[in-house]
C-alpha cells in the first residue's frame, strides 16, 4: 500500500511537470505572436528573394530551404501523405492551390523576364486560440503584390492578393535538457483570400 | 586585579552616535559634474534628455556600489567655464571617491591645438576637456572619468542633429552589483572618453539626447545586465560598436568615432577572441544589408568557425533573455541572418546566459534579435 502511495507521489508531484502542456499565460502568447509576425515577415522577404531573378541560384536556393523550414512537416491525413498547400491566383482569375514546396519550386522558374514580389502592407496576426488538442492557433494575414514584366520593363501582369496563413503553435519539447516545454510556431496553409489588380494595371 | 572603569549607558550612546557620524563622514562619494548646453536653441533639448539620462544612470551606479552621490549639475546661467571652475573646486575628494564629469553641448578643435580631444564651447570661455580631466585628477580619487560628447571639428555651433532614433530597447535593470563594481571600483587610474574623434562632427536627436551618450549608457545598462565578463575597454569597444550601428543610415561624412585613453590597464578576459564585444560585433555586421549577400556568406562561414561549436544551439528572447521563444541550431540561424539582413536592425548578446564549451567557442548562446520597424 505505502509503495503504491509513494509511486502515485512520484507519479504526481515529480513526472507531471515534465509531461504537462505548457501554461501559456497572456504575455507570452504574446510574445509568441510577435515572433509570428517577424516570421511571417521573413517568409514574405524569402518570396521576394526566390523570384528576384537577379540574385544568385544560390541565395534563391537557400531562401527556399529557409522558406520550407517555416511550414509544418509532411503528415498522413486520411492514410495519405500531405503537405501544407499555398493558393495562387492565377491571370485567368482561378485560384489553384499546390503543395508548398512545388509552389516555392515554380516561383524560382516564374516564366516572365522579370518578377517582383513586394508586400504592400504590414502583415497582421490574430490572436492565439487553443484547440482541443493543446495546440494554439492563429491566423496570419499578408498583403502580397505581384508584378511580371518582360525584359524591358514593361508590366505584363500585375495583382494584389490578401493571403492567409493558418499558424499552429505546437507544444515542443524546446527545452528538454531542462524538462520544459515550450511552444514552436509552424504555418501550415496559405489560402487566397482575395485579390485585386494593381490600379492603372 | 585587572579593574575596568565603570561605562554609564549614557555615554555608550554617546559612543555609539559618535561611531554613526564618524561613519558617514569617511564614507566613500560619488562626485559627479554634470555640464550640458540647455539654452542652447538648436541643442537644448537634446542636452537636457542627456542630463536626465545621464543623472539617473550615475545615481542608480552609486546606489549599487553603496557610495554616496554628490550632483553638480551646470546648465543654464551655470553653464560656463565660471561654472565648470566653481564646480571643480567644491570636489573635496578622498582616495577612495569616484570623480565622474559629464560635458553634452557643443564642441571644437582648433588647429593649435595639440589634444586630439575636443574644445569645449562655452558660453563665456572656451575650456580644453582635457585640461578639466587634468584638474580632476589632480584631485587623486581612486577613479576619474571624463565624457564629453560634443563635436570635435573645426567649426562651432555645427552638431548635426538627426531624427533617426537611437536604438535603446529591452534593457534589462539588473539587481545585481557584480559588474558595477568591477567597473567603477577595480579601475584604479583615469578615463577621458569623447564621442567624436578630431575632425569629426557628433550627432544628437532634437529630443531622443545625443547618440553617444545614448550608446554609452546602453553599453553600460547591457553590461550590467548580460555580461559575465566586462572591462572599461570592451564596454567602451561596445559602445562603439552600438554607435555605429545607430549611425549606418548616415552618410560617411556625418559619421563619428569615439575615442579613449586610460591610465589603466584592464585585465585581459579569459577567451578575448570570443568576447562580448566580438561576438555583437560578428553578428551586427553579418545583419548589415549594405554588404552582399556573398560577402555575407563568406563572413558567416568565418564566424561559424571562430565563435561556435559546430552543434550550437542559439536561443532568441523577445524581451526577457530568460524566457527564450525559439531554440535554431547555428548553422540555419547564420544561414537565416545572412538572407533576412535587411530586416534586421540590432543583436544584442547575452553572455551571461550563453555557455563555451571546447576551447573559446560557444555550444549555447543566447541573444536578442531586433527587428526593424516597418
Amino acid at each position: 500500500m505505502t509503495r503504491y502511495f509513494a509511486s502515485l507521489f512520484v507519479l504526481t508531484f515529480c513526472l507531471g511537470p515534465l509531461f504537462a502542456q505548457p501554461v501559456m499565460d497572456k504575455k507570452r502568447l504574446t510574445e509568441f505572436e510577435k515572433l509570428t509576425g517577424q516570421r511571417v515577415n521573413d517568409l514574405q522577404h524569402y518570396i521576394s528573394l526566390i523570384a528576384d531573378k537577379s540574385n544568385s541560384i544560390e541565395q534563391r536556393e537557400q531562401a527556399v530551404e529557409l522558406a520550407v523550414s517555416l511550414f509544418e512537416k509532411d503528415h498522413l491525413v486520411n492514410g495519405k501523405r500531405r503537405s501544407p498547400h499555398v493558393q495562387v491566383s492565377r491571370r485567368n482569375g482561378a485560384v489553384a492551390s499546390v503543395p508548398v514546396k512545388i509552389y516555392f519550386k515554380n516561383l524560382m522558374n516564374v516564366k516572365f523576364d522579370k518578377v517582383e514580389i513586394t508586400s504592400y502592407d504590414a502583415a497582421v496576426v490574430s490572436e492565439f486560440e487553443k484547440g482541443a488538442d493543446g495546440d494554439y492557433r492563429a491566423t496570419a494575414t499578408y498583403y502580397q503584390q505581384f508584378k511580371g514584366m518582360d525584359n524591358k520593363g514593361n508590366l505584363i501582369y500585375g495583382s494584389r492578393d490578401r493571403k492567409d496563413i493558418r499558424v499552429t503553435a505546437q507544444s515542443a519539447a524546446v527545452y528538454a535538457q531542462a524538462g520544459k516545454e515550450d511552444l514552436k510556431i509552424f504555418f501550415g496553409d496559405i489560402t487566397v483570400r482575395d485579390t485585386v489588380p494593381i490600379p492603372g494595371f | 586585579m585587572i579593574s575596568f572603569p565603570r561605562i554609564g549607558t549614557r555615554t555608550i550612546r554617546m559612543a555609539m552616535i559618535m561611531l554613526m557620524i564618524s561613519q558617514l563622514c569617511t564614507a566613500q562619494t560619488f562626485f559627479a559634474v554634470l555640464v550640458a548646453d540647455t539654452k542652447d536653441p538648436s541643442l537644448g533639448a537634446s542636452c537636457e534628455k542627456d542630463l536626465e539620462e545621464m543623472s539617473g544612470a550615475l545615481r542608480h551606479i552609486s546606489k549599487k556600489i553603496e557610495y554616496s552621490y554628490q550632483e553638480i549639475i551646470c546648465n543654464q546661467d551655470k553653464f560656463g567655464k565660471g561654472g565648470i571652475q566653481e564646480a571643480i573646486s567644491k570636489i573635496q575628494s578622498k582616495p577612495e571617491d569616484l570623480i565622474f564629469f559629464y560635458y553634452t553641448g557643443h564642441g571644437i578643435h582648433t588647429n593649435t591645438q595639440k589634444s586630439n580631444f575636443p574644445v569645449l564651447y562655452l558660453k563665456d570661455e572656451s575650456l580644453e576637456l582635457e585640461t578639466i580631466h587634468r584638474l580632476l585628477k589632480e584631485k587623486k580619487p581612486r577613479f576619474c572619468l571624463t565624457l564629453g560628447d560634443c563635436c570635435n571639428n573645426i567649426l562651432a555651433g555645427t552638431r548635426s542633429m538627426r531624427t533617426a532614433r537611437p536604438v535603446v530597447r529591452g534593457i534589462r535593470v539588473t539587481e545585481d552589483t557584480r559588474i558595477a563594481r568591477k567597473l567603477f571600483l577595480e579601475a584604479n587610474g583615469d578615463l577621458l572618453i569623447s564621442s567624436a574623434r578630431k575632425g569629426e562632427k557628433a550627432t544628437a536627436h532634437p529630443n531622443e539626447g545625443s547618440f553617444y551618450s545614448n550608446t554609452w549608457i546602453q553599453a553600460l545598462a547591457y553590461a550590467e545586465g548580460h555580461n559575465t565578463h566586462v572591462s572599461w575597454e570592451t564596454l567602451l569597444a561596445d559602445a562603439e560598436n552600438r554607435l555605429q550601428a545607430s549611425l549606418k543610415s548616415l552618410p560617411d561624412s556625418l559619421k563619428h568615432h569615439s575615442q579613449w585613453v586610460s591610465s589603466f590597464r584592464d585585465a585581459a578576459a579569459p577567451c578575448a577572441e570570443a568576447s562580448f564585444t566580438e561576438i555583437n560585433k560578428f553578428l551586427n555586421v553579418l545583419a548589415d544589408e549594405k554588404l552582399s549577400f556573398a560577402d555575407r556568406s563568406r563572413l558567416s562561414k568565418l564566424g561559424q568557425k571562430g565563435f561556435f561549436g559546430p552543434s550550437a544551439k542559439v536561443n532568441i528572447y523577445l524581451d526577457d533573455p530568460e524566457t527564450p521563444v525559439e531554440m535554431q541550431p547555428i548553422d540555419y540561424f547564420l544561414k537565416r541572418v545572412v538572407n533576412t539582413a535587411p530586416l534586421i536592425d540590432e543583436f544584442n548578446f547575452v553572455e551571461r546566459l550563453s555557455s563555451l564549451g571546447n576551447g573559446c567557442t560557444y555550444d549555447v548562446v543566447t541573444l536578442q534579435e531586433i527587428r526593424k520597424t516597418r
